[in-house]
């Protein structure tokens, strides 16, 4: 199955906030939304610039309450920043056309839940979710339908 | 070729009898880096290293270079530009006065108490590299004593700002003080030293550009390891190749790589974060190594003396930068006392001022203070940084478990 084909039968919803979003702002967005885990930044033109996972998220709101931190995660607590300053610009990314297979490979290695859609010039198309993916997956199985 | 294996056992014993007593040493609630000293003490040449014939300073000088390098790199990496507009005035300004007031407070120190040359030495050159190990703080005892009392408050905010930046202001000037004593003379090296920062700062730059380009395109996390390691080791051999200083390049190398390798540096730093226990241990048994109780009693005066000196240099620096600043009175008063707690990085800088030519003959002499000064920190540190809280009206309410001046030796740098 090629990812188009998922996001078109599964179009689930990727949390996106703008690169000045505040870590109170993206939190809040985040929160809101308890089936998601990853939050997206996106620029004016609606490219995805860069990516805020849950853990990263915790961290930073809850850095306080852990005995161990490096320096760089001192700066952060001590100097804040918007989402632009905390995302991480490298992140796993899907294209329509890939098979859904290699999508999954890459997304488990990578810890991520809602794996973006990206068209060739970066704009966000939509999510593949990992829950929905093994949902899927069980029905089938349950099913005796073919595996995705 | 034949030392080779010997070097490499003797680093085996002492690592694995480091760690072996270092995590027993933390079950009974003993200073993990106290262990790993007297681990390196009973590997010294006149104990167990002279019996067993184990030529352990022979191999170590490498590995210590190695992790030092590896530290000056997360160093750098510590802050973005943007980070420390936004950490404001205060952190800066008192960061910038604390560490510079403790290094000149050590240095006039040291020059009064000194003969004018110590085994062969000028006493300025020893003045001015006791001054910048001085600079240095331990931010991880002081981030322990923050967490176990639940620290909250203006002056909390400030502190750990200004550890998580003063090493860097130590390791630069450090680099600098190197470079300036490298030529015999000062006033011959200083000309000489501006040509070696220039060149340290331009390979380091050199160097973040293509790390950061380099680790962008391995897209496997196994494989981030070995890449940033292979770009340290790539710039501070390069470094001292052309002969640069590899410690100021690889502090570059960590800053520009943060500066252009993106804003969080995951990538560029979280592999090579945690290697810092493994690093400090490598430190403290290299230095245990190096005791001599010989040397020790016979500089325990300068001991006590640069062990003073740096507080009241800390301290009156701390003070002076705070009120410049505007820093609320609490800040003003009780930064300073905050800043006591020194170990691993001084440490670090001790090994590598060994390895100098320059200041060939006074391994034992730096090496032996600075352990001293470092278990006297190590025991009165957390607690100056708990009664500097308390009395800034910041402690709140302890957790439960551990105790707060036991527990901070389990990560102590």
């Amino acid at each position: 199955m090629k990812v188009k084909d998922w996001i078109q039968a599964h179009p689930g919803t990727a949390l996106s906030v703008t690169p000045d979003a505040s870590l109170d702002e993206v939190l809040d967005r985040l929160l809101a939304e308890p089936c998601l885990r990853d939050v997206w930044i996106v620029d004016d033109a609606g490219r995805v610039v860069g990516h805020l996972s849950h853990q990263r998220l915790a961290q930073l709101a809850l850095g306080a309450h852990r005995r161990h931190r490096t320096r760089r995660q001192l700066m952060e607590q001590v100097a804040g920043g918007a989402a632009r300053e905390l995302m991480t610009e490298h992140f796993p990314h899907a294209s329509p056309e890939e098979e859904l297979d290699d999508v999954l490979h890459r997304q488990i290695e990578h810890g991520v839940e809602d794996m973006p859609v990206l068209d060739s010039a970066g704009v966000l198309l939509g999510a593949v979710n990992l829950t929905a993916v093994l949902r899927e997956t069980r029905r089938a199985a349950r099913s005796g339908d073919e595996p995705l | 070729m034949a030392e080779e294996p010997q070097a490499h056992l003797a680093l085996g014993l002492l690592l694995s009898t480091g760690l072996a007593l270092g995590s027993l040493a933390s079950r009974v609630g003993l200073p993990r880096i106290a262990a790993y000293v007297v681990a390196g003490i009973c590997f010294s040449p006149p104990l167990l290293g002279g019996t067993l014939g184990l030529r352990l300073v022979d191999g170590a000088g490498a590995l210590t270079s190695t992790a030092l390098g590896v530290i000056a790199y997360v160093i750098g990496g510590a802050m973005t530009g943007a980070q420390l507009k936004r950490a404001g005035r205060i952190i800066v300004v008192a960061t910038l006065c604390e560490a510079l007031a403790a290094a000149a407070v050590v240095c006039a120190t040291v020059l009064l108490l000194l003969p004018p040359t110590l085994y062969g030495v000028d006493r300025l050159h020893l003045a001015l590299a006791f001054g910048a190990m001085a600079c240095t703080t331990a931010p991880a005892a002081t981030v322990a004593v923050l967490h176990q009392y639940r620290a909250r408050g203006p002056m909390s905010d400030v502190l750990l700002g200004v550890v998580s930046l003063d090493d860097a202001v130590g390791l630069t000037l450090f680099a600098g003080v190197v470079a300036a004593t490298t030529g015999g003379s000062l006033a011959s090296g200083l000309a000489g030293a501006l040509g070696v920062i220039a060149g340290s700062v331009a390979l380091g730059t050199a160097g973040g550009w293509l790390l950061s380009r380099a680790v962008s395109q391995v897209h496997e996390t196994p494989l981030r390891l070995p890449a940033v390691l292979a770009g340290i080791l790539l710039c501070s051999g390069l470094a001292e190749a052309l002969h640069l200083s590899p410690l100021l390049a690889a502090i570059v190398l960590g800053f520009s790589a943060r500066w252009l390798g993106g804003p969080a540096g995951d990538r560029l730093f979280a592999p090579v974060e945690h290697l810092e226990e493994f690093v400090f241990l490598i430190f403290f048994t290299v230095a245990g190594a190096h005791f001599d109780a010989w040397v020790f009693a016979q500089h325990l005066p300068l001991l006590a003396a640069y062990s003073v000196a740096r507080v009241a240099g800390k301290v009156g620096g701390a003070t002076l930068g705070a009120r410049l600043a505007g820093a609320p009175p609490q800040v003003v008063r009780w930064l300073g006392p905050a800043l006591v707690p020194q170990a691993g990085v001084a440490v670090g800088l001790a090994l590598a001022l060994a390895r100098q030519p320059a200041f060939s003959g006074t391994a034992g002499l730096f090496l032996n203070v600075i352990l001293g000064s470092t278990l006297l920190y190590e025991l009165l540190g957390p607690l100056a940084v708990r009664a500097a809280l308390s009395r800034a009206g910041e402690l709140g309410e302890r957790r439960s478990g551990a105790r707060a001046d036991v527990e901070h030796t389990r990560v102590d740098r």
